[in-house]
């Protein structure tokens, strides 16, 4: 084998080792503290167990059944909790202070929320929002709660029940 | 099907039955230290700011208005989200460790601090901490980077050793990049010898 082929096969050797490299592990934005009964979390199609200490990232679904219920810390303070029946996802999360990037979007869609803002709604008043099917919440720094009914009968493409 | 639900639509808008049913219902409560903060809800129709304790308002769903603001009662509020707050978590909470010059050593000021930071860990059965160390701008920038790493290391060896599985302790270091008190370079600055600590 000469030399040539040798660089050759490192080479491609290494670019072959780049796919797994290259995917940046995302930052978890916060984490599960307080479970009840049946709840999960949706990732990339995947349903995951919601358990005391499971990391949270951006675009992860928060669902709880009957019974169920999440609490939840996330990475600037911020504290919230669902009840049963509850669906909300951690829509985007963005807090690096000393770059003066702050902002965060959660959706509700059903059940209810126990929300307590944390150091984006305090560093940055309005930039943290929830938002629900009639209308989006902008925080100053304070606690709120949000329930959304899951009977919508005023919803032109929701479900007739 | 369409004309079907938008005949439901008017419907709904004309039966009070309908109109209970909102489509979404803010609270806004005061929070764990009694303050009552603010909140901006808007829609297609308008907005509305809720900035009283326990003033909540409806969004009836649609281009519909928010109702007019009104005041819950504590029973009110218990009897909707009373399961979510059974599982509110407990606010995350922050300690500054201080450590010798130089040393990763902690300073005796602060092992009662230390204490707590691991009984506050047991206490939650916490599985959520952030050690975040840090020096003062005595010696050189890498020197310090290191230091500041040993530091946190330091800690977490504490909470290890109290029950918090490492899996569950993140460790970031900043050297002497980011100081409490901003000082020129080489100066012995004890606020700025510390680990950051939060257990959630």
């Amino acid at each position: 084998m000469t030399k040539r082929t040798l660089l050759l096969l490192s080479v491609v050797g290494i670019l072959a080792e780049l796919p797994l490299t290259a995917e940046l592990p995302q930052e978890p934005i916060g984490s599960i503290t307080n479970i009840a009964g049946a709840a999960h979390v949706l990732r990339a199609e995947q349903e995951l167990v919601a358990e005391k200490g499971l990391r949270l990232f951006a675009a992860d679904v928060l669902r709880t059944g009957a019974g169920g219920g999440i609490g939840v810390v996330l990475r600037d303070d911020t504290t919230l909790s669902l009840g049963p029946n509850s669906e909300l996802t951690l829509s985007d999360f963005d807090f690096k202070p000393d770059e003066g990037i702050l902002g965060m979007t959660l959706k509700m869609i059903k059940g209810t929320l126990v929300y307590i803002s944390g150091q984006i709604a305090k560093l940055a008043p309005g930039s943290a929002k929830v938002e629900t099917p009639a209308g989006i919440a902008a925080v100053r720094g304070t606690k709120l709660l949000i329930e959304v009914p899951e009977t919508k009968p005023m919803k032109r493409e929701g479900k007739s029940k | 099907m369409r004309v079907a639900f938008g005949m439901l639509m008017g419907l709904c808008a004309l039966l009070a039955g309908c109109a209970t049913t909102p489509q979404a219902r803010f609270y806004l409560v005061p929070d764990p230290e009694g303050k009552v903060g603010e909140v901006t809800l808007t829609n297609k129709a308008g907005s509305v700011v809720l900035n009283k304790a326990n003033e909540t308002v409806d969004a009836p769903g649609g281009d519909q208005a928010f109702t007019d603001a009104r005041q819950a009662d504590t029973k009110e509020i218990e009897e909707t989200f009373g399961d979510a707050f059974m599982v509110m978590p407990l606010p995350p909470r922050g300690f500054n460790i201080y450590f010798d010059s130089g040393s990763a050593k902690i300073k005796p000021a602060s092992e009662g601090l230390v204490a707590e930071v691991l009984a506050e860990a047991r206490k939650r059965d916490s599985r959520d901490v952030s050690l975040n160390g840090h020096t003062d701008r005595v010696g050189d920038k890498a020197a310090n980077m290191e230091l500041s790493l040993r530091r946190a290391d330091t800690v977490k060896t504490l909470l290890m050793k109290a029950g918090v599985l490492e899996e569950y302790i993140q460790i970031e270091y900043y050297g002497e990049s980011k100081p409490i008190v901003p000082t020129k370079d080489n100066v012995d600055e004890p606020l700025n010898r510390r680990v950051e600590v939060v257990v959630r």
